[in-house]
């Protein structure tokens, strides 16, 4: 019933380097359907970043070795072209990385990245991608979308790049949604904001997320289904509710008690 | 970043190509007195504008003087001007810099409106300003070199600083109790010496290009004293009958410039620093 | 600079450490709590008011007092990388503090280092590496051991664990925990995550565009509040088991 957006299927990879070839990601198999959110977990350096990078073939092709399966709505994504890649990134996969100054110009203003964006992948007028960009960050509940198209990135704070960048991602209904370390950087009002966005376009759109975290809270609030990975390899995969109850490997119990609860806030 | 033009060289072999080259061209420098076959300031009228022999490997020029000895004792100038001017504005331009980055104020904004007077002016205009003030000669030319010199080091070496002021680490050494003066000498000199060490071979060219070109002018060193630019300027009235006159010096003036050119441009490529044009 | 109304940053703080205990200071971004450790690490000169240290304030004071202040008053900030010399090894790091206060042999500053190396769980072979060898909780690790080794009497701890993840963090606020039993050092925890804020601290304060708007002098208290700030904040925390989440999908 569950349409199956992503499966990724005995992904390794290794890269080159002048000592020899290192393996970064071992065996990794998972798959997100339609409207569900995968959680990503591990610490930093486990392979959760080289995994996304694989999805979205960015890894560079002469040093890195990538193999297995990794398909997008049956399409195989392993060993395609980078002109056919460009037009699934973007359109098809969208990502959102950690720090949202990055993922933008700093010379153009954000109507103007958004824009381009629209353009890119679809073949409506200026003034058409300029309506569905104010619509998709109505959406997300952002105000005065008509003076926000106007700001420059840097007039704008972490938080409110994050949800630009999410509203951006989301206009082009991507089946798949990439989220990499969304909330690390914002500060804990913001967190929320993001999640609810994500959870949004998840509900409206049927996207498919692959949630890239660290943070358990995160995962508890919005993950149905956990993968935790360490050191390139995948240690564990249930259901969330499965993994906080009955964590069976070591590392993910050590996860799981490595965060104190405060005692005083209590569950709904 | 790097795998644009793919080069004939490596940097490193290109880096190491250089350096040994360099590093001949110093040792002949030093040893020209063994090397050189004749006094570079010895006139013989009756071996005037020869050509190449086992006597004289690059023949002679209109005094009769020995073109290789002059070369060789040419090089002794040209390079040691250029390293004094180097050194010597990069000095001035450290303490200028490094004061003004990091006292900022009225300081930094007076220092700076010396540099802009200074920098308003193209350098050739400047420096034969200078020379028309001080009078031809070596000593005077160096000289107006280094004032001109001194500027560009100063801007770069503030902006250094000025960058180098926000980072963590500084404020962590305040908190630590070091005094500014330290601060200074352990922390910025250090971190803003580097990357001025590969800027600096290129601008050894500069500065045998600018000697050459006032002692060309007759501007810079004095006959008899054999400099490079200065033989080019005393063999351009032969240039139709012996042009190795020219030739020579001006071969080897493009040779050390070149070279310091590829070795700064390899240099900046590994470690990625930008040059000034 | 943040322009939030009036060009003011911070607005009639009253803020009180007292010997041995860690305040944890709450609070969005652009609310002004670096900006008030700036002030309180001597850093920067408040418009108005007085910093207090020991009874003295410590921007009216002589060379001598501020020479005292400036060594009982530490820090460790968010970004372990950008607090170090890159160029500099661990031992010229670590010694650069003790150089500053203590007139020792290089011998007997090695031994204090190594002490204060193994105490935050490193080891002698670190004191010649250079910071970039290292991952975050570990240079983290060492820019605590650079705070602590002048045994000051407070450190100001501006975010310091959250440029790390979970499992480094826990590690790293534990290991804050038990060198605040030993030495009896008092902590401003600057921070945005109620959860690291709530194990470390004893007192809690909330700072709202640059205003306090809470200070509560127990943990218990704070979650207790009715106060709309501390709502506000309790709301923000994420769950801590799905059950309890607000966001995704309902679990079973």
């Amino acid at each position: 019933m569950q349409e199956s957006i992503l499966q990724i299927e005995n992904l390794h990879v290794q890269t080159k380097t002048p000592h020899g070839t290192t393996s970064l990601i071992q065996d990794v198999s998972f798959e997100v359907g339609r409207g569900q959110i995968v959680g990503l977990i591990g610490e930093s350096g486990c392979g959760k970043t080289v995994t996304s990078m694989s999805i979205l073939h960015m890894l560079d092709r002469k040093t890195t070795d990538v193999t297995g399966s990794i398909t997008l709505q049956g399409r195989e994504l392993i060993g395609m072209s980078e002109r056919a890649m460009r037009s699934i990134r973007g359109k098809d996969i969208s990502y959102i990385m950690q720090n949202p100054m990055n993922s933008f110009t700093p010379v153009w203003t954000i109507g103007h990245q958004l824009i381009e964006t629209i353009r890119r992948h679809t073949t409506v007028s200026k003034r058409q991608a300029k309506a569905k960009a104010m619509d998709a960050l109505a959406q997300m509940n952002l105000p005065q979308p008509d003076k926000l198209l106007n700001k420059y990135p840097f007039e704008l704070s972490g938080g409110m790049l994050q949800r630009v960048m999410i509203a951006m991602a989301a206009c082009m209904h991507p089946p798949l949604l990439i989220a990499d370390e969304p909330t690390t950087a914002l500060d804990v009002h913001t967190q929320k904001l993001v999640l609810e966005h994500l959870n949004q376009i998840r509900h409206e759109y049927g996207t498919a997320i692959l949630l890239i975290t660290h943070d358990l809270g995160v995962i508890a609030e919005m993950a149905d289904q956990v993968v935790v990975m360490r050191q390139g390899e995948m240690v564990e995969k249930a259901e969330v509710l499965e993994l906080f109850e009955n964590p069976k490997h070591d590392y993910t119990k050590k996860l799981l008690a490595a965060r104190p609860s405060i005692p005083a806030v209590c569950p709904i | 970043m790097m795998t644009k033009g793919k080069n004939l060289f490596s940097h490193q072999k290109l880096i190491s190509i250089c350096v040994v080259l360099l590093g001949l061209l110093l040792i002949v420098t030093i040893c020209a007195p063994w090397i050189a076959p004749h006094d570079p300031a010895a006139v013989n009228l009756a071996m005037k504008l020869k050509g190449s022999s086992w006597e004289y490997p690059l023949g002679t020029d209109q005094l009769g003087r020995c073109n290789l000895s002059r070369i060789l004792y040419g090089a002794r100038v040209s390079l040691g001007c250029a390293l004094l001017i180097f050194l010597s504005s990069l000095l001035i331009g450290l303490i200028v810099g490094l004061l003004s980055g990091y006292k900022g104020g009225w300081i930094d904004h007076v220092l700076m409106r010396i540099c802009d007077g200074i920098m308003a002016f193209p350098n050739l205009v400047l420096i034969l300003g200078l020379v028309g003030i001080f009078g031809p000669g070596l000593s005077q030319v160096v000289l107006a070199l280094m004032l001109v010199q001194w500027v560009y080091y100063a801007r770069v070496f503030r902006g250094m600083v000025l960058s180098l002021k926000e980072q963590n680490f500084i404020a962590a050494a305040k908190i630590s109790g070091t005094s500014h003066w330290n601060i200074m000498r352990k922390h910025m000199i250090p971190n803003v010496l580097p990357p001025l060490a590969v800027i600096g071979t290129l601008e050894m060219g500069w500065a045998i290009m600018d000697i050459s070109a006032m002692s060309f002018l007759g501007l810079g060193v004095q006959p008899p004293m054999p400099e490079w630019g200065a033989m080019i300027h005393e063999g351009k009235s032969y240039i139709q009958t012996n042009p190795q006159l020219m030739l020579y010096p001006g071969l080897v003036i493009m040779a050390v410039v070149v070279l310091f050119n590829l070795l700064g441009e390899a240099l900046s490529e590994k470690y990625g620093i930008k040059r000034r044009v | 600079m943040r322009k939030k109304g009036a060009d003011q940053v911070l607005n009639g703080v009253n803020l009180i450490i007292e010997e041995g205990t860690c305040v944890g200071l709450l609070g969005q971004s652009g609310a002004g709590k670096s900006t008030l450790g700036r002030i309180i690490l001597g850093l920067e000169k408040p418009k108005a008011g007085q910093v207090l240290f020991e009874g003295q304030d410590i921007y009216c004071a002589d060379q001598r007092t501020r020479k005292h202040y400036r060594r009982h008053v530490q820090a460790v900030f968010q970004d372990s990388y950008s607090a170090v010399n890159p160029r500099w090894t661990v031992e010229q790091i670590l010694s650069e503090p003790l150089e500053n206060y203590e007139t020792m042999s290089r011998k007997e500053r090695k031994i204090v280092l190594i002490h204060w190396l193994e105490r935050v769980g490193l080891s002698e072979k670190d004191l010649s590496k250079y910071p970039h060898q290292f991952s975050g909780g570990q240079l983290q690790r060492i820019n605590i051991a650079r705070a602590l080794l002048l045994q000051p009497k407070l450190v100001v701890l501006d975010e310091s664990v959250s440029s790390l993840d979970m499992v480094t963090q826990g590690v790293i606020l534990d290991l804050l925990v038990e060198l605040k039993k030993e030495l009896g050092v008092a902590y401003l925890f600057i921070t945005h995550d109620m959860t690291a804020a709530y194990h470390l601290s004893d007192q809690l304060a909330i700072l709202d565009q640059g205003e306090l708007v809470a200070q509560f002098r127990s943990k218990d208290d704070f979650f207790s509040s009715e106060e709309i700030a501390v709502q506000k904040m309790r709301d923000a925390m994420l769950a801590d088991h799905p059950l309890s989440r607000t966001i995704g999908r309902p679990v079973r």
